[in-house]
């Protein structure tokens, strides 16, 4: 005892000497003494063994153990939400659903064997050597199986082996399928986008938030411009009139044209989003906006607006058609030939090729090329979709490529870009570059821009009008009484091994209703159809003018388009 | 009395540890309770936007479209055409109804009965 304290003797006993106290005074201290030595070591025993719980204590609640830190990596990244996709009524087209997968976190599983062997009773598959030896090793985490059942996740949950937990995963689901895959697009494994809207709203902003680990749960759902009930009657005609004409694919696209919203676009055959496997066929692209096509005698529309703006042709002009048209070394003919003089509302409505080239000649190919850049044919079309083709253009502009493209031929453009330049030879002439978000008509005002004269685009609506009205006028077959509808046939012959051929067509049919005020336009297009019963023309007569006025009626109700049987359009007739 | 004032003292503090230990535990129950109802907030949002999608699935217009197809002789429902569509217009005016009680008309031979309409047939149209 002594020996131990010697430090604090030391110290104490030049003290006691300075003092000079008597030898019983320095006794009683030298007692005194050891009583606080003893009180100093004892309170330094407690400090440092309740110093020591406290440090611990602290260093525990500071660090994280390593196995929840891998698991909370596994969460984030399973986790990647995506945001509903509604469509303009709030009917969902693309939601997250979650699914239960297994994990295991090997270094907290007690018993490898055991645990392996009661897995197996679940998952069968589980009860293999290689899951035994993973359960043994000392990894922090791996995946037992993705996606299980509720009933199998409450049998595992049974089992109540430690080390097994648990997480939810998102796995994008696509309610109505293939009936509006092409606007949807679809995800890859990860849920990240890779086509369609889900590809655009990665690129957009998705993409960076989930990078930064901030995409939560709750995103707010994106609203499409899309309505599901009209991208239903597309995809039902479209698949079902392919079917009863044979053709090798279809399209159909619906515009509102005073807002340039897309309401429904489609293309057959189609694929199923919640299959991606099924996008890859080059059979299933998108026809309507990522494929090009000689568009045909629809591109009269472009051509008859073309002659009427530039004030070159007045409507009251006539064309001599009475022979075929002869340039550069070719010799252009009339499908449906009257070899006479014809009027500009008789070239439209009978379709005439001769005439329209003549038209087009007279403005030149300068004014052409100058009118289609106007309407935006020779760009791609500016819109949030990806899948968008850029159009094929002729590489030398002579007479003859004026004349032929006037018709259609020689210029290959998307159907979306049609109908969006069709939809400004229809709105009065304002070009508004087409959306597949929600936009209103004042938006849309700001973003359009004139492209027309009002009174071209006047002169078009009584033209597209005529062509259904009119006894022989090619858009006879699209007529539904009431919506009153205006549009224009397109027969295109397509090239094959570098010629025209004459038994492959590309038709297309454009409507625009109601005629006097137009709302809504739409194109439906198909590649080499056939006649209905042989014997019949396989003219856009005869399969996309029907199936086009099949969507209109059924269409039009859903959109609000009241019918009127009052005909509208005919004193603006008889003016001309 | 320091003695009394002592175990006054001692009685408050075991008192108060016993108070301090009862709030700590309504604090651990409170904590788990909300935890749990956390929990369940968070299985309710997953539901209901489980059940979104089946709605969605099931009412789908591809689904209903085959359900009317397969019950067209149930539901005898055919595609609304644009003759369907009428407007206010269209409805003959409502017929005036004569109050209960009148006076019936019956024509000369017996056979029919003509309700007594009074003249005011133009103030209700």
């Amino acid at each position: 005892m002594k020996f131990r304290f010697g430090p604090f003797r030391k110290s104490a006993e030049p003290t006691a000497v300075a003092a000079g106290q008597d030898f019983r005074a320095s006794a009683r201290r030298g007692a005194g003494d050891t009583m606080r030595g003893r009180l100093i070591l004892t309170s330094a025993c407690f400090i440092l063994v309740y110093g020591s719980i406290i440090g611990r204590l602290v260093q525990m609640g500071v660090s994280l153990p390593q196995e929840s830190v891998t698991l909370g990596n596994a969460q984030a990244a399973v986790s990647a939400a995506r945001p509903d996709i509604l469509d303009r009524n709030g009917e969902i087209l693309a939601t997250d659903i979650k699914f239960a997968s297994l994990y295991a976190e090997p270094r907290r599983v007690v018993d490898p064997d055991e645990a392996t062997e009661q897995l197996a009773t679940v998952f069968p598959d589980l009860g293999t050597d290689t899951v035994r030896q993973r359960l043994a090793s000392k990894q922090g985490f791996i995946w037992l199986k993705r996606e299980i059942t509720p009933a199998q996740q409450a049998a595992v949950h049974g089992l109540g082996i430690p080390g097994i937990g648990f997480l939810t995963e998102n796995k994008r689901f696509y309610p109505s399928g293939r009936t509006v895959a092409y606007i949807t697009g679809h995800v890859n494994i990860d849920n990240q986008g890779i086509a369609g809207i889900e590809k655009y709203i990665d690129d957009q902003w998705l993409g960076d938030l989930q990078k930064a680990g901030m995409a939560s749960n709750n995103l707010e759902p994106i609203r499409l411009s899309v309505d599901l009930r009209v991208q239903q009657v597309l995809h039902d005609e479209i698949t079902a009139a392919m079917q009863r004409y044979t053709a090798k694919s279809s399209a159909a696209v619906v515009l509102n044209v005073k807002t340039g919203e897309v309401l429904g676009m489609t293309s057959a055959p189609d694929y199923d989003p919640m299959n991606p496997a099924e996008a890859l066929d080059p059979n299933n692209m998108n026809r309507a906006s990522a494929a090009v096509y000689e568009m045909g005698s629809t591109f009269k529309i472009f051509a008859t607006s073309m002659a009427l703006d530039s004030g070159k042709v007045k409507i009251t002009d006539t064309f001599d058609a009475t022979q075929s048209l002869n340039i550069g070394g070719f010799t252009i003919h009339d499908f449906h030939g009257k070899h006479r003089v014809l009027t500009v509302p008789e070239i439209f409505i009978y379709s005439s090729n001769v005439g329209t080239g003549r038209e087009a000649l007279r403005v030149g190919s300068e004014g052409q090329q100058e009118f289609l850049k106007r309407l935006g044919l020779m760009d791609k079309v500016p819109t949030e979709l990806p899948e968008i083709a850029r159009p094929i253009l002729p590489k030398r502009w002579s007479d003859l490529v004026t004349v032929t493209v006037s018709f259609g031929h020689g210029i290959a453009v998307s159907p979306l870009s049609a109908a969006t330049a069709a939809s400004a030879v229809m709105n009065g002439g304002i070009l508004i570059p087409p959306t597949f978000f929600p936009r209103t008509e004042e938006e849309a005002r700001l973003l359009g821009k004139r492209v027309l004269k009002q009174s071209t685009s006047d002169q078009m609506r009584y033209l597209m009008r005529l062509n259904v009205l009119a006894p022989g006028g090619s858009g006879k077959s699209a007529d539904i009484p009431g919506y009153r509808i205006g549009g224009k046939t397109g027969t295109a012959e397509k090239v094959v091994n570098g010629r025209y051929s004459n038994d492959k067509r590309f038709n297309a049919f454009i409507a625009t209703f109601p005629i006097d005020d137009p709302q809504y336009l739409v194109l439906v297009v198909f590649d080499e159809p056939n006649p209905e019963r042989p014997g019949l023309p396989a003219t856009a007569g005869m399969n996309a003018g029907p199936t086009a006025g099949n969507i209109v009626g059924r269409i039009a109700p859903m959109l609000n388009v009241e019918p009127r049987f009052d005909d509208v359009d005919v004193p603006l007739m008889a003016a001309y | 009395m320091t003695r009394y004032i002592n175990a006054l003292l001692v009685f408050l503090m075991v008192l108060s540890a016993a108070a301090v230990y009862d709030m700590k535990y309504e604090a651990e129950i409170a904590a788990e309770n909300i935890n749990k109802k956390q929990a369940e907030i968070v299985q309710a949002h997953e539901d209901i936007s489980l059940l979104k999608a089946e709605w969605a699935l099931l009412t789908r217009p591809a689904r209903m479209n085959d359900l009317l197809d397969r019950h067209r002789d149930i539901l005898n429902l055919t595609p609304m055409s644009s003759d369907h569509i009428g407007t206010l217009a269209d409805i003959p005016a409502k017929p005036v109804v004569p109050p209960v009680g009148l006076p019936v008309e019956q024509s000369a031979d017996g056979s029919a009965v003509l309700p007594h309409i009074q003249d005011d047939t133009r103030r209700v149209q």
